[in-house]
Formats: C-alpha cells, structure tokens, sequence
C-alpha cells in the first residue's frame, strides 16, 4: 500500500511549493521494529523479537504480490459467488507456513510464539482480514486439539499438516461448535448450562454416533477435517463435552451451502449437520477437563481477534492515505483540511489502542499461560526424530496425556487462566470496538468515494463487524473481563 | 395540538398504500434489489409512479400531487423502511423538482416533461454546493465542463449545479446528453441497487431552456433535508422492529436475549431514537427556510449506530444477508459518506468562504 503517488506533479511550480506533499507515509505505524513493545522484546528474548520481524516481513511480501493487487475483483466476485475461496493466495501462502504457525516444532510446525502468531494476524488482516480468519479458523480449531493435550492426535494432525505446507497441499481445519440456537453462551463454561443445543454424541461400539447441528463454521467448506464438538448429556454439557475429527463426506455427514456474509467473503462459513455419524474412537480428541480446554482455547484465540482487528485499522489507515496522497479540494490538499486532520489522529490512536491492547495480552499468554507451559517442548527438533517411532509411541500413550494435564493444571492456575483470558478478551472487544470507528471515519474521509471499490476502504468496515460478533460477542467478552479481573 | 403533525387519518392511509406497493414489488424481490438492475428499476419506477408520489413536489397545475408534511413523513418512512435505496433515488427525484420549482419562481417550466424522472447530481442537502462543473458562454450555448461521482438512479435528466462566471446555475441536462459522460463504478457498499457513476462533462450543451440561475433561498435543500430524515427515521423504524423481533425470540444462555442488560443496551436506543426523529423529520418538513442539513446529519448518525447495533443484537445472523439487517447499515453509511458528509463538508467550505469574502470587504 501507500502506492507512490507524487500528487504534486502537474501543479505549476510556485502553487506546488506552497503545497507541499501531504505527510501520507506511515512506516512508523507498521513496522514491528518501531512498535512500543519492541526493544524491551529485542533485549529479554532476541529469538521471539527476530520470529516476530521476519514473519511479518514474510507475509508483507506475500500480501503485497499474492493478496493486494486481487482484493476489490475477488470481494466483488465473492458477492455473486458465495463458494468463492481464494486458492491461489492460499497456495502461495504455503511457503510462509500459517498454517503451522501455532503447532510445535516436535510435529514439525512453524512453532510461533502467541506474540508473533498475534503480529502475524495483524500484518495479513492488514491485507484482508478474510484471509486471516482462513488462517485463524484453521488455528482455532487446532488449538483446541493443542489444549485438550492429546498428543496422539496432534502428532497425527499437526505432521499432516507440516507435510502438506511442505508439499505444496494445504491441510485446513474448521471448527464446529457454534449451535443453531447457541451462540456465546457455548463459549462460556457456565452459560452453557443453560444454552439450548443440538449436538449429541452416544457411544457405540468402535467409537461413537454423532448428531449435530452447527452453524458459521469458519472454513467448513473447505477443510479437510472438521473438528466438531457435541455433548453426551445436555444437563450437563461441560464435563459430557466431546470433540470429534471428522473429514468431510463421512456418510451422515453434510456441509450445507456457504453463508452471504456482509464481509470477510475470503473465509467461506457453512452450516454443518451430522446425522448418525459414525466416528470412530481414534478420531475422538481426548481431554480430561473439557472445561479447562474451552477457557485455555479462548486465551489463545480472542488476542488474534483482536490483533486482526489492529490490522483492519492498519489497513483501513493505509488506503485512506493513498486517498488523500492524491485527493484536492477548491481549497487544496484534502488532507490538510482540520476535520481530516481529527479523524486521522483518531485513527492512529485505535491502531496504537488496538495493538497494545493485544501485544499486552500476547504477552501475559507467552508469559503465564499456556504458551508457557509448552514452552517445555523442544523448539527445534530434526525431522528425523519428529517422525521417529519413539516419539510416536511416547505421543500415543494415554499416560502422558494424563501427565501433562495435571502438570498444565499445576502450572498454571485456573485463576490465571481467567486473567489472561480476560486479558484477550479486553483485546478482542477494545480492539473490534475500535476497529469499527476507525473505518467509519475513513468513510466519511473518503465521502462520495467512499462506496467506490477500487479505495478498499468500505470493504474494511465490513469486514470489521464481523470481529465484534465472533469468538464470543464483544458484550459476552465484556463479561469475562469482569470475571476475570475482579476478585 | 401541532396541526403540521396531526393528521393520522392521511399519514395511516398512505403507510396502507405504500405497505401494499412494498408486498407487492419489493418484498419478492428483495434480495435481487441489492445490485444494479436498469430493468426492474424501471418496473419499479412505473409501479411508484401509480402512488402518485413522484409528482409530490410538483406544482398543482403540473399535475402535482402536494402532500402535507405528515403525508410526506409517512411516504419516506415507509418507503425508507421498506427499502432505502429505492425511497433515496425518489429523494433524488423529488428535490431535483423542488429545486427546479424554485429556480423557476415557483413553477414548472414548459421546457421540462413534468413525469420524468429526476436525478441531482451532487448532495440535495446542499444549499449553496460547492461543484466542480463550470459553465462558460460560447456563441453557440452555453457549455458545461467538469466531473464528479454521482448517483444517477437511471433517471431521464440530471440536474447539476454549475458555476458560471456570473453565480451558481442550475442545469438540467438530459442523461443521453451529448458530451455528457457517465462511466459507472457500481457501490460495493450500499444503496447497491442504484447506479453510481462519474459524471463527465465536456464542453457538453446546455438548452437555454433548461438553465436556470441557482435558488439563493435554499428551500429545496431545506425540503430535502426533511425528505431524508424521514427516510432514515423509517429505516430505523425497520431497524429497531427487526432487532426488537429477534431478541424477543432468540435465547442465550436459558433467557429469551431481550432479557440480557448486554442485549437491552443495544436494542433500547434505536427504540428511544425512533419518536424523536419523527418529530424532527415532520418538523423539518413543516418549516420553510434555507435548508442547512441538519435533521438529516442528526438522524443519519443515529441511523449508522442503530444498524451497528441491530446486527450485534443478531450476532452471528445479523452479519449474514438473509436477515437483512446488514443492509441497512450499509444503506445508511453510503447516505451518510455520500451526501450527507460530503454537504457538511461543502457547507463548511462555503462558510469559511463566505467569511474570508466578508472580511475582505471590511479590510
């Protein structure tokens, strides 16, 4: 972005002089080494600082060849054509590996850190915020296989997945969990109690028997696995909670047509149904404490959210500049007209707010939460020993399963858990809320422009709904901000 | 008792109507009436045309059909409600009409078919527009230049605000004029189903006969101004039902959602939003002086926010189209950018003018 325009050029020459460019370039709000948190980062841990400069120097690069120059004809594409996906930006997306970014190095991940995954999902949602959600849903579903601790199945998973970045073959993941009738109280371990659901599981010889009935699963259209929960006992829905790996074309199982979103057309999010679906038991993802799991996912996941949201006010901020680099008014340079002025400042604000907001909580999950405790897996592991049998054996023992959940429990606290969600949840709504007003100004800049496509600015506003409405509504993180902070 | 607002009997009769024209042509099609379509505009024009509407700021002997203020509330806030786009293209046309009646001392004049359809290019809001088309003299006629981006609304002729070297003109051009340009970028945002176009003019011709200088009093702009409120006070009406519907159906967490503190704080605004602006609409509409926007910059805002609000209210299906919501929202941003901010922002421009000339007098 910030294209080079010399708006000057044409202008007779003493006019020009009194005009001077308008001040439209915005490194210093873009680049991870100039942000607040950096040298401190640099100085205590050099390698997080060096993964956090390099991916997001990777993504830009892809962004800018692979993604930018495609955005308005493939949001104009996706209006008509809702089963658009943009494969070719997710194919060349492979060599940056996010769709590993969250999964140890011991199963040949790109073993990313909460802090960078979060500076990650800023520079793609800077880009498209659709794309990241491709990449969020996907992680979203796989940190609840990482913090369910099944070691088993994140071997089996997280190696097809490595594999594939590798191959050139992505492996992409949904979640299922959104019910028809329940929305964020299935995100809450004690709404959920009261929440009306529709998903059932029964055990049956070999494995179990699924009915379920889900709606805005996030790549459900395109995964290759769908990671599903469902409940054995609706009075008691926490402790009966069950998660299920199931590929699409199981038999009973149907991925119903993609939604009509306002925004985020990139990310297709289909209903999903299961009808008597057989899944068998080493499909079945393992946790002793499925309440513990939802909260531990919810620490990991609502930061990003609002790190995407950081990055739609980035890029909401750096098509409004392209705007005004060539924008005149009778009187001259648009951008120089105080109102325009205001709103720029206060765009600059929610970007510096937003991005706080989510460094801070990266920073508490890197520190006291679960990104903490695995930090006890190797960082680098030679392919040769990740596909070794041993470590097969060792990962597909129950046992260790067991072990490493009461380690988790011990190291970390419920009550921290809590905080630190609380935390992420400060970033998502903050950030979200922000992101909304921001691209709301940059309308109004834009004015008779601002349903123009080719600007990209109106798309950021609805793309920034969506962030408000997902991974639990901003009114329900508001509530486990309360929760989590207040003794 | 106010007798501008107190006529139910009149306003009840023309919701009736304009409920019925909207189950009958919007309701089937609502979901195909979000993207340019010259064709079923053009059956929908005809249909509104049977209302009688579009002639409502005609004179009487015309073939106008005058409206009290509650009438014309009534007939933008309930068109509004039922679709925005389509009751903004009949703003267009009627304050196109009431600026040419005003232009023209208070009649239509005989150069113009009274049942045409209408197009301002530019805001209606505006008193005193800033425009970027000129008008320069030539032996022959007069010759229009310049561009901006425009709704057109598939209309017959636009009407343009140009600067001549003597004051302000208006001038109505036909769309098919020749030199007249209009290459269309269709909105990705709102009012989709309205076609948006630059408008380009070069050396283009203008019919003595449908050049007029431009009203200094402002009415029509002041009578738009009501117009516009009253479209976006129905559209929160529409708004606030739908969001008040869904929560009164839709549970979270064992309690209808209506009953959750989170959920009133969103819906209970747009509800207490929605009488105030019915008396500014109709008040704005009853009074007759230099229209300045301000209903209509008032009432937008709340408008963005309610549909902000009624999709968070819906979460996860209020972002999806199929329950509507989202288009309203997108609806009243591209009011808002299109000629509502855009009129503030030449209204100020015309203020910081007008002093800069006033105290260069006094100097």
């Amino acid at each position: 972005m910030n294209a080079p325009v010399n708006p000057v050029a044409g202008l007779a020459g003493a006019h020009a002089a009194s005009c001077p460019t308008p001040r439209t370039r915005m490194e210093h709000l873009r680049d991870f080494r100039h942000f607040g948190v950096a040298p401190l980062i640099e100085r205590d841990s050099p390698a997080l600082y060096r993964q956090c400069v390099d991916v997001q120097a990777e993504i830009r690069s892809f962004a800018d060849r692979h993604v930018r120059p495609h955005l308005a004809a493939w949001d104009t594409q996706a209006k008509h054509d809702h089963d658009f996906v943009p494969w070719s930006a997710i194919e060349a997306g492979l060599d940056v590996r996010l769709f590993s970014m969250g999964i140890p190095a011991l199963f040949g991940g790109r073993n990313m850190s909460p802090v960078s995954v979060a500076v990650a999902c800023e520079e793609i949602a800077a880009a498209d915020a659709g794309l990241m959600v491709v990449y969020g849903a996907h992680a979203l579903a796989w940190m609840l296989i990482v913090t369910s601790m099944d070691l088993r199945m994140l071997q089996r998973l997280g190696r097809e997945i490595s594999d594939g970045e590798k191959n050139g073959k992505p492996v992409i993941l949904a979640l299922a969990h959104t019910e028809v009738t329940g929305g964020s109280d299935v995100e809450d371990v004690e709404d959920i109690r009261k929440a009306r659901l529709t998903s059932r599981w029964e055990k049956v010889p070999g494995g179990y028997r699924v009915r379920a009935h889900k709606v805005f699963s996030s790549n459900g259209g395109i995964a290759d696995y769908i990671v599903l929960t469902a409940y054995g006992d609706y009075a008691d829905p926490m402790n009966t909670m069950r998660s299920f790996v199931i590929r699409p074309g199981t038999p009973g199982m149907t991925i119903g047509r993609p939604e009509r979103k306002l925004g985020q057309r990139m990310c297709l999010a289909n209903e999903i149904t299961c009808l008597d679906v057989f899944v068998p038991d080493e499909d079945t993802i393992e946790s002793g404490n499925p309440g513990r799991m939802l909260d531990s996912t919810l620490t990991l996941t609502r930061a990003p959210v609002g790190a995407m949201a950081a990055g739609i006010i980035r890029g909401v901020l750096e098509r409004t500049l392209d705007y005004l680099a060539q924008k005149r008014t009778a009187s001259g340079w648009l951008f120089d007209e105080q109102w325009v002025q205001m709103a720029l400042a206060d765009m600059i604000f929610a970007l510096q707010a937003a991005r706080g907001l989510y460094i801070d909580a990266s920073l508490l999950s890197e520190e006291y939460g679960f990104a903490q405790f695995m930090r006890q897996m190797p960082a680098r592991v030679p392919d040769l020993i990740g596909r070794s049998d041993a470590v097969r054996r060792v990962t597909g023992a129950k046992l260790l399963n067991t072990l490493m959940q009461k380690q988790y429990e011990r190291k970390v606290s419920d009550a921290q858990v809590q905080r630190i969600t609380a935390n992420a949840s400060i970033a998502k709504f903050g950030g979200t809320d922000l992101a909304v007003n921001a691209c709301m100004k940059a309308m109004e800049i834009l004015g008779e422009d601002a349903n123009d496509p080719r600007w990209g600015v109106e798309k950021c506003l609805r793309d920034a709904k969506l962030g408000q409405i997902f991974e639990g509504t901003n009114q329900i993180c508001r509530l486990h901000t309360n929760r989590g902070l207040l003794a | 008792m106010n007798p501008a607002i107190d006529d139910p009997s009149e306003e009840r009769a023309i919701r009736e109507m304009l409920r019925a024209f909207s189950q009958k042509h919007l309701e089937p099609a609502w979901d195909a009436l979000d993207e340019v379509d010259a064709t079923r505009f053009a059956g929908l024009r005809a249909a509104l045309r049977e209302t009688g509407l579009p002639a409502a700021c005609l004179p009487e002997e015309a073939g106008g059909v005058p409206l009290s203020p509650v009438a014309r509330h009534a007939a933008l806030s309930t068109l509004g409600a039922a679709h925005p786009a389509l009751a903004t293209a009949l703003v267009s046309h009627l304050a196109s009409q009431a600026l040419i009646v005003e232009a023209n001392d208070g009649q239509w004049p005989a150069a113009l078919p009274a049942d045409a359809a209408f197009a301002i290019v530019g805001s209606p809001l505006d008193a005193v527009p800033e425009t970027p088309f000129r008008l320069e003299d030539t032996p022959d006629a007069p010759r229009l230049t310049g561009s901006r981006r425009a709704m057109t609304c598939h209309a017959d002729f636009l009407v343009i605000p140009a600067q001549a070297s003597d004051g302000l003109r208006l001038c109505v051009m036909s769309a098919s004029a020749e030199g007249l340009d209009c290459r269309g970028t269709p909105s990705s945002h709102g009012l989709a189903l309205l076609p948006f176009a630059e408008i380009g003019a070069r050396n283009a011709a203008v019919d003595d006969k449908h050049l007029f200088a431009f009203p200094a009093e402002g009415r029509a702009a002041h009578e738009a101004d009501g117009l516009l409120a009253s479209l976006i006070a129905g559209m929160i009406d529409e708004i606030s039902a739908r969001a008040i519907d869904y929560a009164r159906q839709r549970q979270q967490a064992g309690r209808m959602i209506i009953e959750h503190h989170a959920v009133q704080q969103l819906v209970g605004p747009i509800e207490m939003a929605r009488r105030p602006l019915r008396a500014l609409a109709i008040a704005t509409l009853a009074e007759s002086r230099a229209g300045d926007g301000t209903a209509t910059a008032f009432a937008v805002q709340i408008a963005r926010r309610a549909a902000l609000d009624a999709i968070q209210t819906f979460g996860g299906y209020g972002y999806m189209q199929d329950y509507r919501v989202e288009r309203y929202l997108r609806d009243a941003n591209t009011l808002e950018t299109f000629w509502i901010h855009a009129a503030a922002r030449e209204r100020d421009a015309a203020l910081r003018r007008s002093n800069a000339l006033s105290r260069g007098e006094a100097a």
